[in-house]
């Protein structure tokens, strides 16, 4: 899987987590809580669907590393490098 | 029945408690004697909150003590003594004087945990205003509604709030005259604003509270109703008596500890304990601008040494799912004592308290109506876990049965019926904003009804069992069904919408919406992503629905209300109970 998809699946999942959410142009750095209304509740749908989506498993304690869109990349990266 | 009882060896903890017994503490209590624990404004002048929160300490042997620490979002600590903080709500007692702010008129906060909401809040009470806090993740509507229903005159926020949720409302809010901005970084130049740090430091640090009647309005909170839109209550400078003698009786706070108290300040837990209580008795508050975080919550626990934790059971089981060996990683022992409120914290949360802290979780309840904690577990009472405990010192609590206008209490152990609490206590509300008739509705017979349902034991413990209405507990907030309903009927596609809570294992409940839509709409993927986004857009994360289901129509009532209880009885697969007044089958 290319960058690009995975960038793509990551903002197609958040968007599904907290439906009208305008992703177009969330900032790779900055936490998603800082650029679009989402809660803690949220914020947990969207990483239990990006599980179902990548066919990974990520355990509670990692949940913080994926707050970000570049965080969502360099984790998926790290834990699976062949998806990449 | 729930498991054991967790039994409190006598004074486990090197510090003396506040309540030793609670039987005799019991006996002993009178709010007349309890308001001799405060100092009243000089010279006769009446009660201010501000005043018991900090100008007394300012003068006192807290003077140099830190009364806030802030751990802001770049990483950085704000400390600010008793000292700081009165001269900071000084001068923006100042600033609200000389934007002509007067008494009982509302300013509102629309912010997270950030120094100002708390200077500004302070101030605000100084002032003889009305201090009403909005929760920041409420969207545009709720936002407008709660600002319209206060009248504000006045309100502060930030910079990145006001762009994403005010702006587009300042026409539709005539009585706004002032709007105050805190700026990211330097000073904001958004136009027809005011910039906050620079009317700040332009206002003179000295300010002598007017003299306050006990009886002056001072907090307003808005919460949700079943019916119509929210309420205002109102509450005035008396509760500090019951905001004070909570924070020692139900949280043991002494004046050499360190609190943290989870809640935004947008809720009224987060304004009772989250500033005052903990500030009356002259203690160290934490608080911290970052949204939940599992990890950086142990660190706070840790590098803060925080002593006292006030949080809710929502935050409590998103930690448990994160497991024991990171508990383990941290350092907690300077914790003496956990509580939880918002929702009943269950009993394995409670008992996960013990693992993970080597503490159990008290839980308290209490109602935005109340002001204050007003049923809880007490550091050296036995807790019976999943029980909301027994009713403070100088509270009065019943299981009753409304009969018309007459009430009757149920003596008999374990019987469910209406929670309630004799009416008086200091932080009582003492009305909603504009609406006489619906404050009335809720006293009887000299009883607050609480709309919660409950059951006593034979040892006089208290077991919430659910609400008596339609709200929905979601993550500890209260959401009103029809202000959700309210604002999907402005969709062009939603003919109906009926709106409930369903079961959930970390938030309680999550809101749930089921659409009937206008004919030609198909009820489809697409439509259903775009009505999530349509409530989150209008109403906020918060409060908006999480899920959203379509039907052909809902069930009615004859006179035409949706009848949320057969939607939810629906939901869960539970008896349907009495259809009879159904307008059709669903």
């Amino acid at each position: 899987m290319s960058e690009e998809e995975l960038k793509r699946i990551v903002l197609e999942t958040l968007t599904q987590a907290a439906p009208g959410s305008d992703v177009s142009e969330i900032d790779p750095k900055i936490s998603f809580r800082d650029q679009i209304e989402i809660d803690s509740i949220d914020f947990m749908n969207f990483v239990l669907l990006l599980e179902k989506r990548l066919d990974l498993k990520i355990p509670e304690i990692d949940y913080p590393k994926l707050s970000s869109l570049s965080g969502c990349l360099a984790y998926v990266n790290s834990i699976t490098p062949t998806v990449l | 029945m729930p498991g054991p009882i967790i039994e409190k060896p006598p004074m486990q903890t090197s510090v003396t408690p506040n309540l030793v017994d609670y039987a005799s503490a019991r006996d002993a209590f009178s709010w007349d004697t309890a308001a001799g624990m405060l100092t009243g404004l000089p010279d006769g002048g009446g009660l201010n909150i501000a005043y018991e929160a900090v100008d007394r300490h300012a003068i006192g042997a807290a003077a140099n003590r830190v009364a806030l620490r802030c751990l802001r979002k770049n990483g950085q600590t704000q400390e600010i003594s008793y000292t700081q903080l009165r001269d900071l709500s000084n001068r923006f007692a100042n600033v609200l004087r000389r934007l002509g702010i007067g008494r009982e008129e509302r300013v509102c906060t629309l912010a997270g945990r950030i120094p100002e909401l708390y200077v500004t809040a302070l101030g605000t009470l100084k002032n003889g205003s009305v201090f009403c806090p909005l929760f920041s993740a409420f969207g545009p509507e709720p936002i407008q509604v709660r600002l319209a229903r206060a009248e504000a005159r006045v309100l502060i926020t930030t910079e990145m709030l006001y762009r994403r949720k005010v702006d587009r409302l300042r026409n539709a809010l005539p009585n706004l005259e002032h709007i105050i901005i805190v700026a990211e970084a330097g000073r904001s130049n958004i136009p027809d604003t005011l910039d906050f740090h620079t009317l700040l430091s332009a206002a003179d640090d000295q300010f002598t509270i007017p003299p306050t009647d006990p009886e002056a309005w001072a907090l307003l909170h808005f919460t949700s109703g079943t019916t119509g839109q929210p309420k205002g209550a109102v509450h005035v400078h008396a509760a500090v008596l019951a905001h004070h003698v909570t924070g020692r009786l139900a949280l043991d706070l002494h004046a050499q500890d360190v609190f943290w108290c989870t809640a935004d300040p947008g809720w009224v837990t987060g304004t009772s304990y989250g500033i005052i209580a903990p500030l009356t008795i002259g203690a160290t508050l934490i608080a911290d601008e970052e949204e939940f975080d599992a990890e950086r919550w142990y660190r706070n626990l840790q590098e803060q040494r925080v002593t006292i934790w006030y949080t809710a059971p929502t935050a409590v089981r998103m930690m448990m799912k994160i497991g024991l060996e990171t508990t383990k990683k941290y350092v907690t022992g300077s914790l003496r004592f956990m509580a939880s409120v918002g929702e009943p914290l269950n009993p394995e949360a409670v008992l996960w308290g013990q693992q993970a802290f080597g503490l159990p979780f008290h839980d308290n309840w209490w109602q935005t109506e109340t002001g204050g904690i007003m049923i809880a577990n007490y550091a050296t009472m036995n807790i019976k876990p999943g029980s909301m405990g027994r009713p403070m010192p100088g509270i009065e609590a019943a299981i009753v049965r409304r009969n018309g206008s007459e009430v009757e209490c149920v003596t008999q152990p374990d019987v469910p019926g209406e929670l309630a609490l004799r009416a008086g206590w200091p932080s009582m509300f003492r009305g909603y904003l504009g609406e006489s008739e619906r404050y009335r509705k809720c006293f009887a017979a000299g009883w607050y009804l609480t709309g919660d349902l409950a059951r006593r034991d034979a040892d006089g413990y208290f077991w919430f069992i659910g609400r008596a209405d339609d709200m929905i507990k979601s993550a500890g907030h209260l959401i009103g069904p029809f202000e959700v309903e309210s604002a999907f009927m402005e969709h062009p596609a939603v003919a109906e919408a009926g709106v409930i809570g369903i079961p959930d294992p970390i938030a309680g409940e999550v809101v749930k919406a089921f659409i009937a839509l206008k004919p030609g709409y198909p009820a489809d993927d697409t439509l259903q992503r775009s009505l999530l986004g349509f409530g989150r857009e209008r109403l906020g994360p918060a409060v908006a629905p999480k899920a959203l289901e379509f039907r052909r129509t809902l069930p009615k009532t004859r006179s035409g209300k949706i009848m949320r209880r057969l939607l939810k009885a629906q939901e869960l697969g539970l008896p349907e109970g009495d259809t009879s007044t159904l307008e059709e089958a669903p």
